[in-house]
């Protein structure tokens, strides 16, 4: 979900603006992780995707339109681990049923509260109006994650940081035909931007749907802000928290612990960074050799 | 069993017991100081954090984002989206590109 961020620390800038976050820290977490900290992965909304269940197909559209890449075959354990992720509806789950067992045990507001991430929304006005579905998200994503430099960060005192954010708040149209993807057009972040969504194959995730044309949109925050949906009727605010948070683990050391932590406290901290270069005019086909040094670009 | 089990089982059986370091952990937290949801930005600052004069492990600190995804027809009419609601695992996240 971040395009970017920026990180400065008193006034000092370190980490520049770089639009290719969100791909850097995918490579990362998918060449860092193991199968020994599967237990883990729910925690980050993680689970790689199959990679044998990628395709292009110009013939069978139902994972996504003839001669686009798609990964929403059923055959993708990662799409279906991630889809588990999110509490939704399954005939008897939520209070929409009055035979719902997880009713019986929490209501959906308290659900809310723990920021237990769920179908917030289900509303159907039959042919007349749209139909909403809603889903309220807590994502967890570590400061590791996003930059090497909160990776080799030792426990410091007073460290005045100023992180500035930039999110991949996104919206896709896609069309079907009942029983293929047709068309797909999506809108994001004017410079590097991506769509984090994924719709799921016509088969398995709009199974009965007449044909017509989906519109599905993700925003950081309670509001959705696309602003074609945001009219629609039943659209609400999201149920799990009003603001994005920083949790910091703060830790009290033993004494003389502390004492001597404090007499050696200049720390060297080195850390990797990344810059984006642009590298112009090279036409297709054309061969080019180009020094990429760690000098700012051009 | 190997020998290098062997090693490494007496290995782990001398191995001192480490002594505790800290003797009270916490979670502090703050909210995002500017927040323009809307634009698609926001800050943190952590002035707060910082004041307080606590040791912060920056290396263990995670955000807590709230997102919001919503799924309609195009339009306000329904095209596209059945009236047998709702739809189960309609929607996901990336986790490639």
């Amino acid at each position: 979900m971040i395009n970017s961020i920026t990180v400065d620390l008193y006034g000092q800038s370190m980490v520049q603006q770089n639009q290719l976050i969100d791909i850097y820290t995918h490579f990362r977490l998918l060449t860092s992780k193991s199968w020994t900290t599967q237990n883990r992965w729910s925690t980050i909304g993680f689970y790689p995707d199959v990679v044998g269940t990628a395709g292009y197909d110009t013939a069978n559209s139902i994972y996504a339109p003839a001669n686009n890449t798609s990964n929403n075959g059923t055959l993708n354990l990662g799409l279906t681990k991630r889809l588990k992720y999110v509490l939704d509806y399954d005939g008897e789950t939520l209070e929409w049923n009055s035979t719902s067992t997880l009713t019986n045990l929490i209501s959906q507001t308290e659900l809310g509260m723990l920021y237990v991430s769920h179908l917030s929304t289900k509303v159907d006005w039959g042919t007349t109006k749209s139909p909403v579905l809603q889903y309220s998200v807590r994502a967890t994503i570590y400061l590791k994650d996003i930059h090497p430099l909160f990776e080799v960060m030792p426990i410091s005192k007073s460290l005045n940081f100023k992180i500035q954010i930039f999110w991949n708040n996104a919206v896709v149209n896609a069309t079907h035909n009942a029983t293929n993807w047709t068309n797909q057009a999506s809108q994001y972040r004017a410079y590097n931007g991506i769509l984090p969504l994924l719709l799921n194959n016509v088969d398995d995730g709009f199974d009965s749907a007449p044909n017509g044309t989906l519109r599905a949109s993700v925003c950081v925050g309670d509001t959705c802000h696309d602003s074609t949906q945001k009219g629609f009727t039943g659209v609400t605010t999201g149920a799990v928290g009003k603001q994005v948070e920083l949790q910091v683990q703060a830790v009290q050391m033993l004494k003389e612990m502390e004492n001597s932590y404090v007499l050696n406290h200049l720390r060297d901290v080195s850390y990797h960074n990344y810059y984006l270069f642009t590298l112009r005019n090279i036409t297709g086909g054309e061969s080019f050799n180009h020094l990429v040094s760690n000098a700012i670009s051009n | 069993m190997s020998s290098v089990s062997d090693h490494i089982q007496l290995l782990k059986s001398q191995e001192k017991p480490y002594a505790s370091v800290f003797n009270k952990r916490e979670w502090l937290y703050i909210n995002d100081t500017t927040t323009q949801y809307d634009q698609g930005t926001s800050v943190i600052e952590t002035t707060s954090l910082s004041n307080n004069s606590k040791f912060l492990d920056y290396n263990s600190a995670y955000l807590s984002v709230l997102l919001l995804v919503t799924l309609t027809s195009n339009t306000a009419t329904n095209t596209g989206v059945s009236t047998a609601m709702p739809y189960m695992k309609s929607v996901s996240f990336k986790q490639s590109f």
